[in-house]
Order: structure tokens, then sequence, then C-alpha cells
């Protein structure tokens, strides 16, 4: 007997996508409203598919999100499936206890969440599929969390479903922490995950899967996001597969522009990068960050146009496509190693020299520091975080800003 | 680097002049007279260095290309080295043998010097250095940048420094201000976070919704149940008193039946048909003798009609010459006008041939000539006309531009000079912006008068108002956001007063409806109870066993049954008052029970409010603790939202208008500089001028006596062209003349041929000719007339004669009795005759037809009768009557029966409709339950009840409809994820706009940073050696130089005395300020890394005494110690003060 079911995980409806800094209404409308197309998309491409069940492996909310309507929402769209008659099985996620609005929502009957108290075992005997599973009660669960799961069902297509963040190494924080050799020691032949944001085929010996979230919500979570489709063959898992279901894309391409001569190649090699970033998104509402890379003498100039450039970029960007938005332009190029230049004036002041000077001054570190603080002090306090953090970076920056503006100064630049 | 020897080849007026410079010398006194060359030796200096300018002033004694000078000179290290310069733009540097240097050894010792910074810097003349010394401490006294500025990068880089200042302070500065865009981007970020909030519904809120919902579905469900009870009982009565009659009227049918039960089974069509066929007889016999009478009466008729057959047969000949007689009435009258018309043609064609002296209107007719003819007459008149008329024209028009051509010679004023306005009005179009500059500075002055005023007044205006924009500025207000939290908080405290308040209303009204509704029921006396019945029966009961418990004893027999008798009594009065006045004690029992149900609610509604009351109190509590910082009282928060955005708007509005005062400043100072070039402008086009007048008032003035200027200039201009023109035209109207003279004479000679068909003589003149023409165009027409009259009068006459004829051949023939008429008059008898007969014949073809008709019809009927009269026969036999009489009563029982019949099935279908499908055994058993009388009663309240649950439903429906439809809008959510992006985004720009901030604020600060170190690293030490330089010159009248710091913070350079008193660069003397020039000068030059270039002053020490030279000069041979000083002067007491420098070789130069 063959079927397929869907694995997904870390739907966090309505957590806000990060912002992309971008006017036009459109993109922003796409954006906006993605988090939710996705998770109409997941349940579209379960009744395409014909799927035996659908499996939801743990943060469907998020645990700051306060607006009860999302949860009416994910409740509308489980009615769908239960029209479709295919039932759905979800473990909740650490967000998901913290959550307020996955309390009391009127899920439709086909809609099993496991429970909390004890690990679960519910059996689907037309298929011959075992599922276990257990949610987490309160945002954080103790140690003996997986050890809690029950034995495999001889004769059964034993299925765990669980959100872990495994040895915590994925960079997501630790939860219901385990090893993989923990996991195959129950000799189940699907570890369905939740909870990592990637979306990768841990083991397939037996299968312990992550099908990431289903929606990028920010430029580290680039690339297709979606759901895996898992083919099931005379009680053989067959095949798992990325569904792509995100409904808007975040990507980054790092450019290396180390071998290019002039602006001009390198404005060529970021269009080639944005086309090939257009195909994969397949018609997605792009946002594309570049970083710009290596040893060049251009890192200046670049640092010093910055602004404009990443004006330029956006432009082309809407060439190729009306939803294709360049989100940011990093410059993490560097100035080439300089043999020292010989200055044809021999009293010429070395301004590289008296700047760099100036930038290893411990006053300046204290003016960067006050800096700062005033325009830390005026912003709203959830935004504090983000410059500061990227303060040490500052004084390279604007000592690059500096000597590429002057540098553009000689060239008569604007 | 020093010079060693200096040589003029060609040079200015030297030639082969040679300067030698001492190479041990610390200072270098050239002297020379005025004239002497003393500037030219200067500019050698320059020109050997830098290469000859491409424009020079030294090539007047010798040829551009020849000019030479040379040099021999003397590196630091020791190295020497000679070199010659020539004029030229390339390969300028030569060898003794005018040949070009391979290599440039000057290059690298001039390094990025130019000919100019040399100058300022190496090569000094007085003016030069005190400039410069102004320009080292100007520029707002920055006096560390300033000096400093003598490197191009750093003045590239504090030029950077200005301009990212400035960006970055349009991005962000602590003052919040509407202008910086961190804050507009602050605004929207504060919006959305608010709009988040609002959009957001929480679990609390939805969970309200859900149990407002249950409630209001219990409370329907209650009532629905209530409902099916009241309605099945109501009903149940309905029914019962609906049926009772149906249900006797069926037992009194079934007993009429019983009467009729002797009659045979007969079946009900058979009757019918019997009955039918004894109608039928009695119809047809009635029908025959109508027929009868009807055929006696046509027959009479016909006899009596008269019909003329032979003029029948000549009736279509008559009706043909009727119509003929409209046609000849008409010729008759017609005639004489025609034959009169004729004549009068006649007569005009006689008159026409008369003229043309012709003998009659026939001779004339034969004459006539072609229409082709007369054209061509024609022509040849108009040709001849025309060419004469234009002859005259030309002429004329001659004789009239010879006459405007003298005038306008004559008039032409003799030759003035006139000025050419083309250069003055490019001059005035500079000017063209003042009129609206100095418009938009008096109406930007209005504004601003006026805007303080508004925005003093919009202060004044807020209520409660903190009186000026300034106090305003200074008060601590709270937050927007506060002030929205507490409007939300009054907003919902409010609404569930409100709420509570219309409830209570409502509750009032219901309660005074009940009350109104009780007092009118209980007017009409005392309101009879079914419990007062029951009381009233159980003691009729009573009374009733009590008299069957007494009957044996006689006495108490009379008193038991008189209590009898009264319990009897009062159980009728009240059966009778509950029968008469049901409805009323329904209504009365209802209005008590709801009466007790609203008394509930009200109580429980007025412990909410009071609740709300005090909710509000404590809200109102701590909305004033929120204001107390501002001390002011505030008004309710929805005034104060709008308040704090006013108060808002009047600190932006402030500040906007700080701001435009500074651009108001401006442009008043730039119309005044050009009020002062426009007056000079005005001046020269030798206008006078009055002061006072407006700035637009002169440039008018000016405008207008450029105008004047152009407008004499043009004028000029155009009189010029005029006069060539009416030249031009005098020839063109000479040549036409000769034209149409020509014209003519050809006309003339062709003439007598030309007017010979009209018979005129050959010299006939064009009048006569004209004449004879318009006579014969007048004789076609009267032509024509003439020949058709004459054709109509034969026709009429013809035609009158044969319609005369054919009417006396059919008098003959018809009706010789008419002969004696006229035509006309016959034919008219004739007619009238042939209508008649023709309607007699008609007449009598309509009769004929319906007694055959008749006829048939009575046919049908005999047959008819045959078929009833067998169908009676079989009712007769069946019924066992004898006679139609006996026959009609059976069938009229029968008939009796059939109805009888027919109403109780009737009944029975009725009653199953009415009884709701119960059968009549139920329904008899239903009824047996219920008292008839006490029914209307019982109905009447019944139905009351009912009606009033349905309006609590329909209440109750409405609640949950609006609870359902509050909760589903809160489960559909109200886009809070598109708010919580609408954040992320504003999020984004805000962060976005701090980076941008950052990067120049921080790169601003670099480069202060930069200009800071290289002025503690440079600057300093210059300071140090130009204090020392100073106390010497001063010969320690000031002992060093100090820097102070002005009220801005910007470092100056002050002097200190002996006694420490600061003197700064303005409070020092004139003398004592070159001083400190000097000693800035060389003490920067001392400082430069690079190959020391010679300092050379001109003149230098022209406005210092015989003291202060001889200091100065020290203090140039110590600077000569390393570097070569070379000083012109053409004060001999110079050199003679310079000589008496000891411990310091002197070298005088004389030129």
């Amino acid at each position: 007997m063959a079927f397929t079911f869907i694995h997904a995980a870390d739907l966090h409806i309505d957590s806000p996508l990060a912002g992309l800094g971008c006017k036009d209404p459109l993109v922003r409308e796409r954006f906006a409203h993605a988090g939710r197309r996705a998770v109409e998309n997941l349940v579209s491409e379960t009744i395409v598919a014909k799927a035996a069940f659908l499996l939801i492996c743990g943060d469907i909310f998020d645990g700051e999100w306060r607006d009860v309507s999302t949860g009416h929402f994910f409740a509308r769209e489980l009615g769908r499936l239960e029209r479709a008659g295919i039932p759905t099985f979800i473990v909740n996620g650490n967000h998901d206890a913290a959550s307020q609005i996955g309390k009391s929502l009127p899920y439709p009957e086909s809609a099993r969440v496991f429970s909390s108290r004890v690990a679960q075992t519910i059996t689907i005997d037309a298929l011959r599929v075992a599922l276990h599973g257990r949610s987490f009660g309160q945002r954080l669960v103790g140690g003996n969390f997986l050890a809690s799961y029950p034995a495999r069902r001889e004769g059964f297509l034993n299925i765990g479903l669980l959100h872990t963040a495994l040895d915590g190494s994925r960079g997501h924080e630790s939860y219901a922490p385990c090893t993989h050799e923990e996991l195959k020691r129950f000799g189940y032949d699907y570890w369905a995950l939740g909870h990592v944001h990637a979306a990768e085929i841990v083991s397939r010996d037996p299968y312990i899967v992550y099908p990431g979230n289903i929606q990028g919500r920010h430029a580290r979570e680039t690339g297709a996001k979606g759901a895996m489709r898992v083919t099931v063959e005379e009680g053989r898992i067959v095949d798992v597969t990325l569904l792509a279901l995100d409904a808007a894309r975040w990507a980054r391409a790092p450019v290396d522009v180390a071998p290019c001569r002039d602006e001009a190649e390198v404005v060529t090699r970021i269009e080639a990068a944005m086309r090939a970033e257009l195909e994969r998104s397949e018609g997605r509402p792009v946002a594309l960050r570049i970083t710009l890379q290596g040893a060049t003498p251009l890192h200046r100039r670049f640092v010093a146009q910055r602004e404009t450039l990443e004006e330029d970029l956006r432009a082309i960007g809407f060439r190729h496509a009306e939803d294709f938005w360049v989100e940011s332009l990093k410059i993490e190029t560097c100035a080439p190693t300089e043999k020292a230049i010989a200055l044809d004036e021999a009293d010429a002041l070395d301004v590289e020299a008296l700047i760099a000077g100036a930038a290893a001054e411990p006053e300046f570190s204290q003016a960067l520091a006050e800096l700062l603080a005033s325009i830390t002090e005026k912003s709203p306090r959830e935004l504090r975080g983000a410059p500061t953090s990227e303060a040490s970076a500052l004084a390279d920056e604007a000592r690059d800003l500096l000597l590429g503006l002057l540098a553009g100064q000689e060239r008569g630049d604007s | 680097m020093k010079i060693e020897r200096l040589h003029l080849e060609r040079y200015g007026a030297f030639t082969n002049r040679v300067l030698e410079f001492q190479p041990d010398a610390r200072l270098h006194v050239v002297l020379g007279a005025n004239e002497a060359g003393k500037t030219s030796t200067l500019q050698a200096i320059g020109d050997l260095l830098f290469g000859f300018e491409r424009r020079t002033s030294y090539d007047f004694q010798h040829e551009q290309k020849s000019l030479r000078v040379g040099a021999q000179i003397r590196l630091a290290d020791g190295a020497v080295f000679s070199i010659r310069r020539r004029k030229g733009d390339k390969n300028t540097l030569l060898d003794a043998e005018d040949k070009p240097l391979a290599d440039d050894p000057l290059a690298p010792l001039v390094g990025s010097l130019t000919r100019e910074t040399f100058f300022a810097e190496f090569g000094l003349t007085s003016a030069a250095l005190r400039a410069g010394g102004f320009d080292l401490l100007k520029a707002g006294g920055r006096l560390a940048e300033t000096l400093a500025a003598s490197s191009a990068q750093l003045s590239a880089l504090m030029r950077l420094r200005a301009r990212l200042t400035e960006e970055a302070d349009g991005l962000f500065g602590p003052r919040r201000s509407a202008g910086k865009a961190f804050y507009a981007a602050l605004d929207r970020h504060e919006e959305a976070e608010k709009r988040l909030r609002d959009a957001i519904v929480t679990a609390d809120a939805f969970a309200a919704a859900e149990r407002a919902v249950a409630e209001a579905e219990a409370q329907r469900k209650t009532l629905d149940h209530e409902h099916h009870e009241l309605s099945r009982d109501l009903h149940r009565r309905e029914r019962a008193r609906r049926v009772w009659k149906k249900l006797d009227q069926l037992r009194r049918l079934r007993g009429e039946l019983v009467q009729l039960a002797d009659l045979p089974p007969v079946a009900r069509e058979a009757a019918k048909e019997w009955r039918e066929a004894l109608q039928l007889r009695t119809t047809i016999e009635d029908e025959l003798a109508r027929q009868q009478i009807e055929e006696m009466d046509a027959a009479e008729e016909i006899a009596a009609l008269k019909i003329d057959s032979p003029l029948v047969e000549m009736a279509a000949e008559i009706d043909a010459l009727r119509e003929r007689l409209g046609e000849i009435r008409k010729a008759e009258s017609d005639l004489p006008k025609r034959r009169e018309a004729a004549r009068v043609a006649r007569e005009q064609l006689d008159a026409l041939a008369r003229r043309l002296g012709l003998v009659d209107a026939d001779a004339l007719i034969a004459r006539q000539p072609s229409d082709a003819t007369i054209g061509g007459v024609e022509a040849a008149i108009e040709a001849r006309s025309d060419a004469e008329k234009r002859l005259l024209a030309e002429q004329e028009k001659a004789a009239e531009t010879e006459r405007r051509l003298q005038e306008l010679e004559q008039s032409r004023a003799p030759g003035e000079a006139l000025v050419d306005p083309a250069p003055f009005r490019q001059r005035l179009a500079a000017f063209a912006d003042l009129p609206s500059e100095a418009d938009r500075a008096r109406r930007d002055r209005l504004a601003f008068d006026h805007a303080e005023s508004e925005l003093l007044k919009d202060a004044q205006r807020l209520d409660p108002t903190p009186g000026t924009p300034e106090a305003l500025a200074s008060l601590a207000l709270p937050e927007g956001a506060q002030i929205e939290e507490f409007r939300r908080r009054f907003e919902i405290l409010q609404d569930a007063e409100q709420r509570e308040t219309q409830e209570l209303e409502r509750l009032a009204i219901s309660f005074a409806e009940i009350e109104e509704e009780l007092r009118v029921l209980s007017q009409a006396g005392e309101v009879k109870t079914r419990e007062q019945l029951s009381v009233a029966r159980r003691e009729r009961d009573a009374a009733m066993t009590h008299l069957s418990q007494q009957l044996d004893d006689v006495s108490a027999r009379r008193d038991a049954f008189e209590r009898l008798e009264t319990a009897n009594r009062n159980v009728d009065t009240i059966t009778n008052a509950l029968l008469d006045d049901g409805a009323r004690a329904a209504g009365y029992a209802n209005a008590i029970e709801r009466r007790e149900k609203l008394r509930q609610e009200r109580a429980s509604r007025e412990q909410a409010r009071k609740e709300g009351k005090r909710r509000r109190q404590e809200a109102s509590l701590d909305w004033r603790r929120l204001w107390s910082a501002s001390g002011l009282e505030p008004r309710l928060p929805a005034h104060m939202a709008q308040w704090i955005d006013d108060a808002r708007e009047i600190l932006q509005k402030r500040r906007h208008m700080q701001d435009a005062k500074l651009g108001f400043a401006a442009l008043t100072q730039k119309i005044e500089e050009n009020r002062a070039a426009l007056t000079a402008f005005v001046n020269k086009l030798d206008e006078a001028i009055d002061p006072a007048l407006p700035t637009e008032a002169l440039y008018r003035q000016a405008r207008a006596a450029l105008e004047r200027l152009e407008a004499g200039w043009s004028a000029a201009q155009g009189a010029a062209a005029r006069i060539e023109s009416a030249r031009l035209e005098l020839a063109r109207a000479r040549r036409q003349q000769e034209i149409a003279q020509s014209k003519v004479e050809t006309a003339r000679a062709d003439w007598p041929e030309a007017i010979a068909p009209l018979g005129l003589r050959e010299g006939a003149s064009l009048t006569e000719a004209r004449a004879a023409l318009a006579v014969w165009r007048a004789v076609p027409a009267p032509r024509l007339a003439l020949l058709s009259e004459r054709h109509r009068v034969e026709t009429m006459e013809t035609d009158i004669a044969s319609f005369e004829a054919a009417v006396d051949r059919l008098v003959a023939e018809a009706a010789p009795d008419l002969d004696s008429l006229l035509q006309r008059d016959a034919l008219m008898a004739l007619g009238k005759r042939l209508t008649e007969s023709k309607a007699a014949l008609t007449k009598r073809t309509t009769l004929e037809e319906k007694q055959q008709r008749r006829e048939e019809a009575r046919v049908k009927l005999l047959r008819r009768g045959d078929g009833a009269a067998k169908l009676l026969d079989s009712a007769y036999a069946a019924l066992g009557a004898a006679d139609p009489i006996a026959l009609r009563a059976r069938l009229d029982r029968l008939n009796l029966r059939f109805e009888c019949e027919s109403a109780l099935s009737a009944a029975q279908r009725d009653l199953v409709e009415s009884g709701d499908g119960l059968d009549e055994a139920a329904l008899h058993e239903e009824q047996a339950g219920f008292d008839f009388d006490a029914l209307p009663g019982e109905i009447e309240r019944a139905g009351i009840a009912v009606k009033n649950m349905i309006d609590d439903i329909a209440l109750a429906e409405t609640r949950l409809h609006e609870a359902r439809r509050a909760r589903d809008a809160l489960a559909k959510g109200r886009d809070a994820a598109g708010a919580a992006s609408e954040k992320a985004e504003a999020a984004a720009e805000l962060l976005e706009v701090s980076r941008r901030w950052l990067r120049r604020a921080a790169a601003a600060k670099l480069a202060s940073s930069a200009i800071e170190r290289h002025r503690r690293t440079t600057a300093d030490p210059l300071i140090a050696r130009a204090s020392d330089l100073f106390a010497a010159a001063t010969d320690g009248a000031f002992q060093t130089l100090g820097v102070d710091y002005d009220k801005a913070d910007a470092p100056t350079l002050v002097g200190l005395r002996e006694n420490g008193q600061r003197v700064d660069v303005e409070g020092m003397s004139e003398g004592t300020r070159d001083q400190l020039f000097l000693a800035l000068r060389l003490a920067l030059l001392e400082l430069r890394k690079a190959e020391p270039l010679p300092f050379i002053g001109d003149d230098l020490l022209a406005s210092f005494d015989e003291e202060r030279t001889r200091r100065v000069l020290e203090l140039i041979a110590q600077f000569g110690r390393e570097r070569q000083a070379i000083l012109f002067t053409h004060h001999r007491h110079v050199a003679d003060i310079a000589a008496q420098i000891v411990d310091a070789k002197i070298d005088v130069v004389r030129l």
C-alpha cells in the first residue's frame, strides 16, 4: 500500500516578518501577509497531494503574539483539511506552550493534539501507522521528556513527533535536548521534528527530519521554506522531499568583487546574482541581501557610496520584477594590503595615518559610545540593541567612509 | 635650498645682471631705490622656480622667447647645481648651452607648492603678510584648523566634516524636530505601534464576546421553550372553540338524512338528467310558438317593397356622368378668366413692339433673337464698361501713392542719434527677480507677524491654555500613548455606563407601561380571577354537601338550601364576570407576572451602574495625577488627545517659524545689495531717482526708462521701412495704369460688330445698347403666356359640349318625364331614383334569408323534443310518478337528500381541517375538558401572553445576532499581522536612519579628532615656535603666545604681556600685529619638513620704527640660521640697522 503524508513545523503564524526598509506598497503587502499565505499553501498542497495525514511538530503560534484571531485563522484552515477528509496530528512546541491564543481553539474533530502530560500513541489502523508524540505543556520541559515516549509498535510504520533542538548545535535554544543515538534507540521509522528553522534530513536510518519553518521571517532565514512530503510504499519510507510553500522569499547573495576592476563590473556581477535569485524564487516576491566581499581597491569607495549604490541596485531589482526588493547592501570588502605608496610630496600630510591615529585614540571610542547613547536614548526600547551590536564595526566604517569620501572629492565625485 | 647666484640674463629691464648671495650670510638685504627692479627680481625668482606665467609683463625690453633667468642653487645636503629657465610651455629648464634638461631638479624641492602659495608663504610683501595673517586668524577664530588649513588634505577633511555634520543634522539631533528624518520615522513607528495595539484581539476580549453569545443563546432557548408551551395551550383552546359548532352541525345533518330514507336509491347523474329533460321540453314548446309569429310578420313586409328594374340596369352609366359633373362646373367658371389672360399678354407684346419700332406683337415674335446672341452682346457691353472704369481707378491710385510718399519724406526728422537699448536690457534682466523678492520679503514679514499672533492665539485657544507658545514649550506633558490609554479606558467605562443607563431607561418604560396597563385594567372595578371562581365553587360544593346532610331536618334544610342558593349565585356572578371580562382578567394576571420580572432585572442593573461609577472616579483620579507635572487641569482624555495634538502642532509651527526667520534675514540683505546696484543702473539711464521709492517702484522706473529708450529706437527703424515701401507701391501703380489704357482701346475697336444683332446703328452709345437689350429681355414672358392661354380656352369649350349630349340621351331612354329639366338637374333626379330602387332590392334579399334560417331551427327543435320525451318516460317508471307535477315533487325531495349528503361530507372534511387532523372522537374527547363559555376569555389571555413572548423573543434574537456579529468580527481579526508588519517596516526605517546618522556622525567625529590630532602634533609646536619668535620680535614686550577659548569654545590666539595681561589680536597695535604675523609665518616655514625654500620679504618693515626694525631684522637673521632669508628694501637705514646686528653675517646686495 502506498500513501504520502506531509510533515510541517514552526508555522509561527502572524509572527511579523522583519522590516524590509521598503516603501513600495505592493512588496510590503506581499511580505506582510506571506506567513498566512504559506499556511494556506500548506493546506492546499496537502489536499492537492491527497496526503493521508498532516503532521505539525510544534510552534504553530508565536509565543509573544496575542491576537486570538490568528488562532481562528488556523482553525479555519484545519477545517478545510477536515472537509477534504485529511486528519491532522499536532504536538505543541515551546512557543505554543507560552502562547495564550492556542489555549481553547475550536479545532475540528479531525485535528488531534498530543497530550502534554504523557506521551501518547495514536494508530491509524487502515494505514498501519503508529504516531507517538507529546506536546510541550510549558515553555521548558524536563530532561526526561524524550524518555517518556512509548516503545515501537510492531507491524506498524512508527513515527515520532518531537519538538526539539537536538543537541543544540543548530543555533537554536536548547529545548528537549537529545542526541541522534537516543532517537535511534527507539526503533521508530521516522522522527518528525520541529523547532529548528532550517530544513534538514539529519539522518536517513532512521529518518530524522526537520522540515524547517514554513516561511522565512528575516534575512537569516533564506531560501525555499515549506514542509516535507514523505512517501510510504509497503510500510517503508521511500522518499522525503521538501515542498516549497513560502509566499515570499528572503535571500542572501554574497558577491566576490575581488576580481572586478571597476564599479561597472561589480554591478554586472551583482546583476547576475540577482537574476539567479529571481529564478530560484519561482515568481515569489524576493527580499535579497547583497553582501560584497573580497579585497578590492574599491572598498572605500563602496563604503562612501553605499547608499547610492544600494538605491541603484534597488532600481535594478525592480527592473527585473515588480516585487524584487534589495533588502540591503552589506559591504564586507576590505582594502587590499597596501604597498607603501611613495608620497610624491615630501611633506604631504599622511591623512590616512592621521585618521588611523585619531581612530585609535580612546577619546574617539568614547565619542562613538556617546553618539550611540544619544540615538539609543531616543529609540524605542525594542530597537535599542541593534545599533549597539554594530558598534565595533562603526569605527572602521567611519574611517573608510572618510577616506572614501576624501578620495571621491579628489576624483571630483559629487 | 639657498640661491647662491641669481642671473637675470634677459628679464624686464635687466640684461645679463647677476646678483650674488653670500653663502654663509644669515640675512641678505637687497637694497635698491624705487624702480630699481626689486619687484622684478622677486618675480624672477618665482618664474625660475615655477616657470614663466603664460602672460608675462617682463617682456617689454626683450622678446618673449628670449627671456631667460638662471640661478646657482645649493641644497641642504651641500649639493650645488645651476639651472636656467626660458619662457615656454614645456622643456623650459635649460642647461648652460640652452639645451633642455632631461630631469627637473626643482620638482622635488617645490613639491606641491604653487606659485600662489609660494608668494603667500615664502615671498611676502607687507600687504600679503598682513592679509595672510588675518587669514590665519579669521574663519570664526578657529585657530587650530585655520593654521592647519595650510594643508590641502586637511582643508578637504574640514569641508568633508562640515558636509557630514550637515547631513547628520538632517537625520538626527538630540532635540526632537519634525524636520529630522529620525523623528519622522519615530513618529511612524509610534503610530504603527498604536495601530498594532488596537488591532490585536486579546483572548480576554474574545472570551467575553463568546460569553455574550452563549448568554444570548441560552436566553433565546428558554424563551423558545416557554413560547412553545404557551402556543400549544392556546392552540388547543382555539381548536376546541373552532370545532364546537361543527360537531353540532354533523349531528343535525345525520338527523335530516333519516327523514329522507324512503326515496329509492338513484344516481345523482340520472336525477340530474331527468330534471334537465323536464325543463327542455317546456323550453322547446315555447320556442316553436314564437317562431310562427315571426314568419307571418316577414311575409307582410316583403309584399310591401317597390323596385324600378330598368333604371337599376343603367346605373353604371348614370354614375359615370355624375362623376364628370364637378369637372364640367369648374371648366364653365374658369373660361372667362383664361380669355382675359390671353388678351392682357397680347397687349404687353404690342407695347414692347412699339418700343423697338416694330408693327405689332406678331412682328416682334418673328424677330426675337436667340438667348446666346443676347448673352454675347451683354458681354461686349460689360467688357467695354469695365475697362473704362479700371483705367480711371488706376489713375487715382497712382496719384494717391505719390502724395503719401511726399508726406512721409517730409515728416522724416533730420537724422538724430539714437541709442541701441540691447546692452541696457541685458543688465536690467539681472534684476528681474528683485521686485518679486522685495514683494516676497514684505509678504514674509507680514506673514511672520500674522503667524506669530496666530500662534499666540492658538496657544490661548487651547483649553486648558498654557498661555504663550513659549510657556507651552516648557511644560512637561504626558506621552500620547498614555493619553490614548486613558481615552480608551474612559471610553470603555462610558460605554458601559451608557449601556446600563439605556437598559434602565428601557426597564423604566416597560415598568410604566405595565403600571398603566394594570391601571386601565383595574378602572372597570375589581377584576375577577380564576382563583376566586375556584374558591366560590368549593364553597358551593360544600353548601351542597351540607344540604344533603340536612335533608331530614326541615328547618335546617331551609337554612342549608339558602346557603346553597347564595353559593350558587356567587358562582354565577364570578362566572358571568369572567365570561364578560375574560380578556381583562387575562391581561391583569399577565401584567402582574411581568412586573415582578422587571423588578428583579432593575435591581441587578442598578448594582452594575454603581460599580461603573466607582471605577470612573478611580480613573478620573489617575488621570489628574498624570497631568499634575504639567500644572494643567486636564479635560476629558478624548479632549486632551486632541489637545496634545494641537499643542504639538503649535510647537512644531513655532520651530518652523524660527527657521524661516533666518531665511528672511538673508533675503532682506540680498534685496538691499541689489537695490544699490539698481540705483546705479538707473543713474546711468539719466533718470532722476527718489531715494524713498520702494524697490519695486525703482525697478519699474528702470524698466520704464529702458522701454522709452526702446520705443524711440524702434520708431526710427519703422519710419525708414515705411518710405521704402511707399516708393515700391508708386512704381507698381504706374505699371497698372498703362495696362488699363491698352484694354480700353481694344474694347472700343470691337464695338460695332458686337451690337449689330440688336438692330442698332454703328455709332450707338453704351447707354443706347443697354436700353435695347433691356427691351429684348422683357419679350419672352408675355409671349409664352399668350400662346398657352389660347390653347386652354379651346380645350374647355369642347368638353362642355360632349357632356350635355350624353345626358340628353340617358333622359330619353330611362325617364322621358324629366325631359323638360336642364341637363344637370335631370342627371341629379335620375341619381336619386336609382338610389331608392337599390335600397328596396337589398331589404328584400335580407328578409328572404331570415325565413330560410327559421325553417332550419324549427326542424332541429322538433328533433330535440323527441329525445327528452324518451328520458322522461324512464323517470316516471323509476319514481312511480303519474304526471309531471308529481314527478317534479319527487325530484325536489331527491335533491334535498343529495344536498344533505354533500353537506355531511363537507362538514366532515371541514372538521378534519379545523381539527388539525384529529378525528371526530378525539375532538369530542378534547371538548369535554373545556367550558365553552369560558373559552373566549381564556383564549384572549393566552393570546396576550404569546404576543408578549414573541416580543421578548425578537429582542433576544437581536441581542444574539449582535453578540454573534461582534464575536465573528473578532474571530476574523483586524489584520494585526498587517499592522505588525507596518511596525516592523517603521522599525527598519528607523534603524536605517539611525545607521545612516551613526555613519555620518562617527565620520564627522573622526574628522574632528584627526584635525585636533593634527593641531596637537603640528599646530602646537607651531604656536610654541611662534611664541619664541614673537617674544624676540617684541623684545620681550610680549612674553609668549597663548590660546584662549571664546564663548563658543573656539580657540583664539592671544599675546601674553610680561605682567600676565592677555591681549587678543584685535587689541594689538598694527606694528605688533605685523610682528605677530611674521612670527607665525616664520614658525610655519620652519615646521615644514621638506627641503626649505628661501624666505623672501619685500619691503616688509616699512611700518616699523628703528627699534622695531632692528628686532625684526634680528628675528629674520635668526631664522636665516637654517634657511635662506632675503629682504628687499629701498630704505638705506634698514641696510644700516641690519649691518649693526652682532654675531650674524649680513649680506647687503645692491641692485
